[in-house]
């Protein structure tokens, strides 16, 4: 007999398996993390330590500030515990609490994203907007309406970038003095010259090797397609998380960007391929773009949140003001979780029969609008244009 | 208390883990921000030290050397009675992959316009000549500075130490500058000379007297006799050189070779026979006309052009150019009027019974240039007719 899941997200298929609930889910999450963490180590501490550019306390501290990024959101969630439930607050109860609410991961996250040299005091601040206000303000794991990390990350990003830029701003300063790369990561290169040319983009920092790899400048965890990869691979084997979620994201991101390249007059595929390799889409697209709790439930929920998520990415990328582009679209897609749950519920259910054809329509038609006019305005189709509308006259 | 402890123990905990990680965590970025200067700076030193490499053209490693100041001065540019002594900023030693020293680098600040001008020179230890040098800062009016281009760099490329005449041509325009890399080449071979025993050939050359040339038919191309004992032989010269103190014509003696014309031309400028800023530029035997020309402030011309009476013994009139300015460079405590009052003071006087003006209050370098002019003209008029003003 079918069952049918009730109340607030994560919903397992394999919940009835034994030891696998919220506990095991978020142990696959944080492995999945591992082999990210792993890699941001070695590129921003035990490489350039081997390479003789920097000292041992300077290798130790990538692993130590993603560490007490994943320590401080655990601890402010304790001490919430502690505050908010006068009837629990013994050690055993409050670590209860922390084993099924994913109290790490927004910390970690969050550490994965902010430039290395974030103060710690910054990094405290985050953990507080991420976890206290992200999340348990909303009533804790599964009723948060935001991505507690990215909330923390949106938020200190747009107050305190100056402090961070003060403490070194670059994601990794020694890194980037040594390599020379003049502190500007592939997505800042894009921003500041505006030309799709693979000599600007991708050569001053090798190949699309490199950054398939994620020898690149960049944040702590968004560099290395590969270490995500092997995280992705495990959370869908593990069935953690959709794979479509991610493909399609990364699909509908690829896509625009190489009619965005073409528009431009370079088809050539590095560019959609650089539009995925750089910044944090493939971050995104395994660790954020299918947390259970802030995006959709159902599966064609999820195919328009993903595809949405990537209009929107390319929207900011190349037409707004924002070199990234990935956070903005994410915390803005989290407001229409609810509703794309609803209207795609709906469509399952009752398919292309009214409301449901309505409804489809409604979400096809804003998303190729969207992505119409993301290609119009990145394009610069109005200038591409001029010439035929003369003709045409 | 103990109650207070066990009552509140976990909230305890997880303060006094929040206040060590805010704490120790602190401390640790506030390092991790520091060392990003200390890698800047790391950076900056391998990035010099390549160039040093890059400059070479050779070796493998930098090794900073110690070596000491070195006591010799050196006239400014600009006037050659005060000397001053080059700085020895830093000096580096270039290593070669088996580790041998095969190049030493000198960072020499000497003056040009200004002071500051620091130049690394590179000196192969195996060929001892100037490999090449590097600028690395100066304080120089930059319009003039940039006139110094690869022509004038191109000296110093495998310059040998050993060259008798170890100088480099100015650049008009850049004279002071390029007198500054010139200061800097031979201070750095003197360095070079104490720290690693090498022998500065002896420039063997006297000047005896400079005279002027008053010979109507070949003074203006030939307008210095100069008489010269040089080489190890004691060779005799007596030549002719023109107002660049480039050697025109022997008029007794032996011939010098390159070597030698060079060193003297580098090495007249300096000598007080005579004023050699004051030149006769033309002179016109059937409008019975003489021009000259002579230095004045900041290297300014006045040139002044005479006509002579019939028995070309006297001046009856003459026709000042100048292109002094007296303005706010010129000389702060100058008062008097504007240009050419101080030259038309001069020219009055001389013109009356020719006297020459003490010296104008302030105006005293072109009180001295346009004295200079008379002098010459005084002395032409003498040599030819016993005549003067």
């Amino acid at each position: 007999m079918a069952r049918f899941a009730g109340g607030k997200a994560p919903f397992l298929r394999a919940s009835d398996e034994k030891d696998y609930g919220t506990k095991v889910m978020m142990l696959d999450f944080i492995i999945a993390l591992v082999p990210v963490i792993l890699f941001a180590w070695y590129k921003n501490g035990i490489q350039v330590y081997i390479d003789g550019n920097i000292n041992f306390l300077e290798m130790l501290y990538p692993l130590f500030f993603i560490l007490i990024g994943g320590l401080l959101s655990t601890l402010m969630e304790g001490i919430f515990f502690y505050v908010t439930d006068k009837e629990n607050r013994s050690f055993k109860d409050i670590k209860e609490k922390l084993s099924i609410s994913f109290a790490p991961i927004p910390g970690l996250i969050l550490a994965l994203l902010l430039p290395l040299y974030t103060p710690i005091w910054v990094l405290i601040f985050a953990a507080f907007i991420a976890t206290i206000i992200g999340k348990m303000i909303f009533g804790g794991f599964g009723h948060n309406i935001f991505n507690p990390a990215l909330l923390g990350y949106a938020v200190v990003g747009f107050t305190l970038m100056g402090v961070i830029n003060n403490a070194g701003g670059l994601f990794n300063a020694s890194e980037v003095i040594v390599d020379s790369y003049a502190g500007a990561t592939p997505l800042g290169a894009l921003a500041s010259s505006g030309q799709i040319n693979y000599d600007v983009l991708v050569a001053p920092y090798g190949s699309l090797w490199d950054f398939f790899l994620g020898t690149i400048p960049g944040a702590l965890g968004e560099t290395s397609v590969l270490a995500i990869l092997f995280g992705g691979l495990y959370l869908t084997i593990r069935k953690v998380i959709k794979w479509y979620t991610p493909v399609v994201y990364v699909g509908t991101v690829f896509i625009l960007s190489w009619i965005i390249g073409a528009l431009s007059g370079d088809a050539g595929l590095w560019f959609p391929a650089y539009s995925v390799f750089s910044g944090g889409v493939m971050f995104a697209a395994v660790f954020m773009a299918t947390e259970p709790v802030t995006t959709p439930t159902n599966i064609l929920g999820k195919v328009f949140f993903a595809l949405f998520l990537g209009v929107f990415t390319v929207l900011f990328r190349f037409v707004g003001s924002l070199p990234e582009g990935v956070g903005t679209s994410l915390i803005f897609m989290n407001i229409f979780t609810l509703p794309i749950d609803k209207f795609t519920g709906v469509i399952r259910t009752k398919r292309f029969s009214k409301p449901g054809g309505l409804y489809f329509g409604i979400l096809t038609g804003l998303l190729v609008v969207l992505a119409v006019y993301t290609l119009v305005k990145a394009g610069n189709m109005y200038t591409v244009c001029i010439p035929f509308l003369g003709w045409v006259i | 208390m103990k109650n207070f402890f066990k009552n509140n123990l976990t909230i305890l905990l997880l303060s006094a883990i929040f206040v060590v990680v805010f704490v120790l965590g602190g401390f640790f970025s506030r390092y991790m921000t520091k060392q990003i200067d200390v890698h800047q700076e790391e950076q900056e030193i391998v990035e010099f030290n390549n160039s040093l490499l890059y400059l070479v053209g050779d070796g493998e490693k930098v090794v900073k050397a110690d070596y000491d100041q070195l006591d010799i001065e050196y006239a400014l540019p600009d006037t050659d009675e005060e000397g001053y002594n080059p700085e020895l900023i830093s000096s580096y030693k270039i290593f070669n992959e088996d580790d041998e020293e095969i190049a030493v680098i000198y960072i020499v600040s000497t003056i040009g316009r200004f002071d500051g001008v620091q130049v690394a020179y590179a000196i192969d230890l195996e060929t001892n000549a100037i490999i090449d040098l590097m600028v690395i800062s100066n304080n120089e009016t930059p319009s003039y500075f940039n006139t110094l281009t690869n022509t004038f760099y191109k000296q110093f490329l495998d310059k040998p130490l050993d060259d008798v005449a170890f100088s480099v041509d100015t650049v008009a325009g850049a004279t002071y500058s390029s007198i500054a890399f010139d200061t800097g080449i031979k201070y750095a071979r003197e360095l070079y000379a104490r720290d690693y025993g090498f022998e500065i050939p002896d420039t063997i050359y006297t000047i005896n007297s400079v005279e002027r040339n008053y010979d109507k038919s070949t003074f203006l191309a030939k307008p210095y006799i100069v008489n010269i004992t040089f080489g190890p032989e004691n060779n005799e010269l007596v030549a002719y050189f023109d107002n660049e103190f480039n050697f025109v014509e022997k008029i007794s003696g032996v011939d010098p070779d390159q070597t030698y014309k060079d060193l003297f031309k580098n090495n007249l400028p300096s000598t007080d026979f005579i004023d050699l800023n004051t030149y006769i530029t033309e002179f016109d035997e059937e409008l019975r006309e003489i021009t000259i020309e002579t230095k004045a402030f900041g290297g300014k011309a006045i040139t002044i052009s005479f006509t002579l009476n019939v028995a070309l013994d006297k001046v009856d009139s003459m026709e000042i150019i100048t292109t002094q300015t007296y303005d706010s460079d010129y000389n702060e405590g100058y008062t008097g009027g504007a240009v050419p009052v101080v030259e038309n003071a001069y020219r009055d006087a001389y013109l009356v019974d020719g006297t020459y003006i003490d010296s104008i209050s302030s105006a005293t370098i072109t009180s001295n240039a346009m004295i200079r002019i008379f002098t010459l003209v005084d002395g032409v008029l003498t040599v030819w007719n016993g005549g003067g003003n």
